[in-house]
């Protein structure tokens, strides 16, 4: 297994899920430590129902703060370019917050991390065709909220 | 916004994890790993390619191995019996090789496999791609044995004669894929062979008309690319199916 692979995706994952980097490296590590202790031949895609239930157990501890890395380096003034982009980033994760969490899991495993739907559909119990039109459903829900808070891109 | 752009938004805008971060707990892993205080990370199941064609070959029905067989050895016993147009009775028999074909590649969506198989270690579109390429070897294999025998009772090009094979075999192919998305042809098993015949059809009635349309090696050449070009579209489709059906 490509380690480094799942690890990106795995933090993207916890990313989009809690909004924080510092907390979403950490659940990263802990959901790779608990899939190494578990049934090694499990698949790639039960580190997805790791990350999910800590993703909860840390959202139910902490109400998830939309921060980015500007936050945590307050001594130095970003440049314009880096502010626009933290403006961007804080934007879509505002947007995120604002979608109904069936949704929001999707539109990560599905646009953001490029899971397959046949993984996407034993992650989350839905039929293939379910799958499909959820992800249409978060696209447009995205598109729209982003739509609202012009972004631009 | 297109789906493609909102994709790359969101994977520009997701933040990327701490490099230094990231290396050391790989490199903890792998020594854990090493010093057997974890299992070591393996793959999830799966199959080699060559695997997936020996179970696609597997499934297909002997039936259909067994109709191949004789349509070769009919063409070949044709060849020595018929005249000047022995290629046109021959190529006859490749659209019901097509249909017949089709009809096996097809015989998951048909049956409400498809949804079964998606699931397994194979997935949905690889079963699929792996039949097609299975049975289309197999067939290729009959063009090339009866381009050869023609070529060699006739004088005839080898290519040529099997350029002018392959024709009708495409045509019927690209009509059973469209045939089989409506949903007349996923009912109705046997549509893709009414589609072989109406193709033979039209290929008796042209032929009746005395138009020559596939002389030499340069035209059918032409209309085999165009033609392969449009099955790779069909075939595109055919993947997709599930995708394109929603949308």
């Amino acid at each position: 297994m490509d380690i480094e692979l799942f690890y990106d995706k795995i933090f993207r994952y916890c990313y989009y899920r809690i909004g924080d980097k510092t907390t979403a490296e950490d659940l990263t590590q802990e959901t790779f430590l608990r899939f190494l202790n578990s049934d090694s031949r499990m698949p790639e895609r039960y580190l997805y129902t790791i990350a999910k239930n800590l993703c909860i157990d840390e959202y139910r501890k902490t109400r998830p703060i939309l921060t980015d890395e500007a936050g945590s380096e307050a001594d130095e003034i970003p440049g314009p370019d880096e502010t626009e982009s933290m403006v961007d980033r804080m934007t879509i994760l505002n947007a995120m917050e604002q979608m109904p969490e069936e949704e929001r899991e999707v539109l990560i495993l599905r646009y953001v991390n490029d899971e397959s739907v046949s993984d996407i559909c034993v992650l989350t119990g839905l039929s293939r065709f379910a799958v499909y039109r959820r992800c249409k459903e978060a696209a447009n829900r995205m598109k729209e909220l982003l739509g609202k808070e012009n972004y631009e891109g | 916004m297109k789906d493609k752009e909102l994709k790359m938004i969101l994977k520009d805008a997701c933040d990327v994890p701490d490099p230094v971060i990231k290396d050391s707990f790989i490199r903890k892993v792998n020594g854990m790993q090493s010093a057997g205080s974890i299992s070591p990370m393996q793959s999830a199941r799966s199959m080699s390619p060559v695997r997936v064609l020996a179970v696609e070959m597997h499934y297909i029905r002997k039936r259909v191995w067994a109709f191949s067989i004789l349509a070769i050895a009919v063409m070949l016993i044709t060849v020595s019996r018929l005249g000047e147009d022995m290629i046109l009775h021959i190529s006859d028999m490749m659209p019901l090789l097509a249909g017949l074909g089709m009809i096996e590649v097809m015989r998951a969506g048909m049956h409400d496999m498809s949804e079964l198989e998606a699931v397994t270690l194979i997935s949905a579109k690889g079963a699929l791609f792996a039949r097609m390429t299975v049975i289309g070897f197999g067939h290729l294999l009959a063009v090339a044995v009866t381009a050869a025998a023609l070529a060699g009772y006739g004088g005839y090009s080898v290519i040529g004669t099997g350029l002018k094979l392959i024709i009708p075999y495409l045509i019927t192919t690209i009509s059973c894929m469209e045939v089989e998305r409506t949903g007349f042809g996923r009912e109705n098993t046997w549509s893709c062979m009414a589609v072989a015949v109406l193709v033979i059809v039209i290929r008796e009635i042209i032929y009746s008309t005395g138009i020559v349309i596939l002389s030499g090696v340069a035209v059918p050449a032409l209309i085999v690319a165009a033609l392969a070009g449009l099955q790779a579209a069909e075939l595109k489709k055919t993947i997709r199916l599930e995708e394109y059906a929603w949308n």
